[in-house]
C-alpha cells in the first residue's frame, strides 16, 4: 500500500484522535473479554492450542506436497486451479477469468487476500463493479476507506459516522441511527444485487487437500450468497491456508471461532466442494481457485520465520495487543495490522521498506500467550528487529537486513553493554548518574513525545537500601 | 501461469525442515451424552444463538406447521421435491407449497422476494455447538436455507451426534463429500456496527429447528 504520511504522522494522528480511542478500547475490551469467556478451562486450552498448533506446523512443514494434492482434487471436483506468484498476476487471472464471461458487476464476501492485492480498485480500474457484501466491508467501501481490523473491519467507525456515510449514498432511506434499521436497508439493497451479480468472489478459511474442498466461516450470509447466486465463483487464497485432511477442520474451526469473535461458533461454516453438478438448481456453474505466494513461500524457505504462515487470521494477537489497542488499525499502513501485522508485512515488503513496523512493539508478549496456532509472535518481531540492525546482509530471504543500523545507536547500545557487564564501571557510572541529574534532558526527542521524561533520582537503589540497613546481597 | 506454479512449488520444495513433520494423533473428544441429553444440548445452544426449537413427534408435524405457520404471517412456503408431497397433501389451503423444480436462474426474482419461508430436512445435528447440518441436494437446493426469510430444519432425533467430529467420522464423509455441506448454528447475524448484534442481515432472519421424534 503506498503511504503518503510517515508512521510517525500516522501515529501522532492515531494519538490525538480521542474517538478513534474511545472506539478502539471498547472494542478490544469487549472482544477479549468474550474470547476468555469461551475458555473457561486454561487446560483444555492449552491442550486445543497444542493440537491446532501441530496441525497448521504440519500443513506448513509439507506445503507442496499438500498444494499438489489440493490441486488434484479440486479439478477432479470441477474447480479450476491458477496459480500467482505476485499479487498483479493474481489480479490478472481474476480479471481475465471475469472478462472471459463477460462479466460487469461482483459480489464479494469478506477476504484479507484480495484486500491485499488490491484487487477492488484493480477490477474498477478495468471498469467491472466489484461490491462489498459482508456489513462492516460494505460500510467501509462506501466511506471509501480501509478495514482497520481483519476480522471487523468496521471496528474504527462509531454509528454516527456509519449512518451518515450510508445516508450521504443513498438518501432515497431515513436517517437513522438505530442498528437493526440500517442492517435492514442494508438487507434491501444488497439481496438484489447477489440476485443479479455476474460472479461472487470470497476468500478462504481452510482448503482441505483430502478432498479438495474449500471451506469459509461466516454469521451474515453474504459469504454464501457470494458463493452461490452468481453464476462464477472465484475463491483467492494464501497458498499457505491448505490443511491435509479434512479430519483436521472441527478443531481448528473451533478455537477460529473461539478465539476470534468469543464465539463457540459462527452461524454458518460452509464446506464448497463443487460447483453446480448435473441435476442440481442452483450453485455457480463454474468455480475457480487462485492459489496466492506474493512472498509466501520466501517465509516458507526461511526456517527461522516459517512459523508465521501458520497463521489461521483470527485476529487475536491483534485485539490482546496494547499498541493495536492505542493506534487502532490504519496507523500501520498495511493490510495485515497489530503483532501478525508486523510480522507478517516486513517480510512480505521487505525491512528497508517496513521495518520500522517492528517497533510497534512493548514485548509483553500477550499475542504470544493467546495465539490459537502457537505462534512465538514475540520472537519472531525480536528476530526481525534483530534483522533490521544486526542481520547478516547476505542474507536473501529477508530484504534489507541490517538497513535500519544507525552507527550513533549501535555505539551507544555498545556503551551500554560495557557499563552494564562491569560492576565496577556501573558504580562508578550510577554516581555520575545520580550526582549529575539536574543535567539530563527534559524531552527525550520522540521517546518522549507522549510520555513524561524520567529523571535519575538523587540517590541510587544501591545507596538507598544501604541507608536502609540491607547487606550488600 | 503453470511457470508460476513450478516457481512457488520449487521454492516450498527446496526447504529441507523436516522437524514439525510429525503429527500427533489426538484423542477425540466424547461426551457420552444420552439421546435426552443430545436433545437437551442442541435445543439450549440452538435458543442461545436466538433460533428457535421445539421437539416434536413425527406425527405432530403436520400440525404444528397449520398452527404455526399462519401465526407467523407465512402465506407461502418453499419445500423440497422429496418431501413436497407427504407435507403439501396435509398442510393449511391458505399456505401455498412452493417447489423448487426449475433451476434457480429462471424464478430467481420469485425465490427472492417472494417467497416467505422454506422447509428443509437436514442430515443431523451437533449438540455440542448447536448446529443442524445440511447437504444440499438437487430435491433440496443450496439456496432453500438461505434465501427465504424464515428457513425450517427438521431434525431427526436419531441423527444428533456429540461434535462435528463425529458426524464427519460416522457418516463418512471425506469419501464421499457433497457439493456443498453445510453447518448452520442460527439465523443469519452480525455484530460489524459498535458489537450490537443484529439478525438477518442476508440470510434467513429466523431459524427454527424441528426435533423430530419417532
Amino acid at each position: 500500500m503506498q503511504q503518503i504520511k510517515s508512521l510517525e504522522n500516522r501515529i501522532d494522528e492515531a494519538l490525538s484522535n480521542e474517538q478513534l480511542h474511545t472506539n478502539f478500547r471498547s472494542a478490544m475490551s469487549y472482544l477479549m473479554e468474550k474470547r476468555r469467556d469461551q475458555f473457561p478451562d486454561e487446560k483444555q486450552l492449552k491442550n486445543d492450542r497444542e493440537i491446532s498448533s501441530t496441525i497448521r506446523s504440519h500443513a506448513v512443514a509439507q506445503l507442496s506436497e499438500l498444494l499438489v494434492k489440493l490441486e488434484e482434487n479440486l479439478e477432479k471436483n470441477n474447480i479450476k486451479v491458477h496459480w500467482a506468484e505476485t499479487d498483479l498476476e493474481a489480479n490478472n487471472i481474476v480479471y481475465q477469468i471475469l472478462k472471459d464471461a463477460n462479466a460487469k458487476s461482483v459480489v464479494k464476501g469478506k477476504s484479507m487476500v484480495t484486500e491485499e492485492i488490491e484487487l477492488n480498485e484493480f477490477l474498477d480500474n478495468k471498469g467491472i463493479e466489484i461490491l462489498e457484501t459482508d456489513l462492516g466491508e460494505f460500510l467501509v467501501q462506501l466511506a471509501n476507506e480501509k478495514p482497520s481490523h481483519i476480522v471487523m473491519p468496521a471496528i474504527h467507525k462509531n454509528r454516527k459516522e456509519i449512518s451518515k456515510a450510508f445516508f450521504d449514498h443513498f438518501p432515497e432511506f431515513p436517517y437513522t441511527e438505530d442498528v437493526d434499521l440500517i442492517t435492514q436497508q442494508v438487507r434491501k439493497i444488497l439481496r438484489e444485487r447477489f440476485r443479479k451479480a455476474d460472479a461472487g468472489i470470497s476468500g478462504v478459511n481452510f482448503a482441505v487437500a483430502e478432498t479438495g474442498t474449500l471451506c469459509l466461516v461466516e454469521n451474515e450470509g453474504n459469504g454464501r450468497m457470494c458463493t452461490t447466486a452468481p453464476p462464477i465463483h472465484i475463491a483467492v487464497t494464501g497458498i499457505e491456508k491448505v490443511v491435509e485432511k479434512l479430519s483436521d477442520i472441527p478443531p481448528l474451526l473451533d478455537i477460529l471461532t473461539k478465539s476470534a469473535t468469543g464465539q463457540e461458533i459462527t452461524t454458518y461454516f460452509n464446506m464448497i466442494s463443487s460447483p453446480r453438478r448435473e441435476g442440481e438448481k442452483d450453485g455457480p456453474k463454474s468455480m475457480h481457485l487462485v492459489l496466492l505466494d506474493n512472498g509466501r513461500s520466501k517465509i516458507h524457505q526461511n526456517n527461522d520465520m516459517q512459523e508465521t504462515l501458520k497463521c489461521i487470521r483470527c485476529g487475536s494477537c491483534i485485539n490482546h495487543c496494547p499498541v493495536y489497542t492505542q493506534l487502532g488499525g490504519h496507523a500501520y499502513g498495511t493490510v495485515y495490522p497489530g503483532p501478525i501485522g508486523i510480522t507478517l508485512e516486513p517480510q512480505k515488503q521487505g525491512i528497508t521498506q517496513l521495518g520500522e513496523l517492528t517497533s510497534l512493539c512493548t514485548m509483553c508478549g500477550a499475542c504470544g500467550e493467546v495465539c490459537p496456532v502457537q505462534i512465538p509472535l514475540p520472537k519472531l518481531i525480536n528476530k526481525l528487529r534483530s534483522e533490521a540492525v544486526e542481520g547478516n546482509n547476505t542474507n536473501e530471504l529477508i530484504e534489507g537486513t541490517r538497513s535500519k543500523r544507525k552507527p550513533l545507536e549501535s555505539l551507544a547500545w555498545k556503551i551500554w553493554k560495557q557499563v552494564y557487564s562491569s560492576p565496577f564501571i556501573y558504580s562508578i557510572f550510577s554516581k555520575i548518574a545520580t550526582k549529575l541529574n539536574f543535567i539530563s534532558p527534559k524531552k527525550l526527542g520522540k521517546w518522549g513525545k507522549y510520555r513524561i521524561t524520567p529523571r535519575p533520582s538523587k540517590h541510587s537503589l544501591k545507596e538507598l537500601a544501604n541507608q536502609a540497613g540491607f547487606d550488600h546481597e | 501461469m503453470n511457470n508460476s506454479r513450478e516457481i512457488i512449488l520449487e521454492r516450498l520444495k527446496n526447504n529441507a525442515n523436516e522437524t514439525s513433520h510429525v503429527k500427533v494423533n489426538v484423542a477425540k473428544k466424547t461426551y457420552h451424552w444420552s439421546k435426552e441429553e443430545m436433545i437437551a444440548k442442541l435445543s439450549e445452544k440452538l435458543q442461545s444463538a436466538r433460533a428457535e426449537s421445539y421437539v416434536l413427534s413425527d406425527a405432530e408435524l403436520i400440525d404444528w406447521l397449520n398452527v404455526e405457520l399462519p401465526k407467523r404471517g407465512i402465506k407461502n412456503i418453499l419445500i423440497g421435491t422429496s418431501i413436497a408431497k407427504q407435507i403439501s397433501q396435509y398442510i393449511n389451503n391458505e399456505i401455498a407449497v412452493i417447489k423448487y423444480e426449475e433451476s434457480y436462474e429462471s424464478w430467481s426474482e420469485k425465490l427472492f422476494n417472494e417467497t416467505d419461508a422454506s422447509i428443509t430436512t437436514t442430515i443431523g445435528a451437533i449438540a455440542e455447538s448447536g448446529s443442524i447440518v445440511l447437504h444440499p441436494t438437487p430435491h433440496e437446493p443450496r439456496l432453500m436455507s438461505l434465501v427465504p426469510n424464515i428457513h425450517i430444519a427438521l431434525v431427526y432425533e436419531d441423527t444428533i451426534y456429540e461434535t462435528f467430529d463425529q458426524i464427519i467420522s460416522t457418516q463418512h464423509w471425506s469419501e464421499n463429500m457433497p457439493t456443498n455441506a453445510l453447518l448452520i448454528s442460527g439465523p443469519s447475524k452480525t455484530a460489524d456496527i459498535e458489537q450490537v448484534l443484529a439478525y438477518g442481515v442476508h440470510g434467513p432472519k429466523e431459524l427454527i429447528v424441528l426435533i423430530l421424534t419417532s
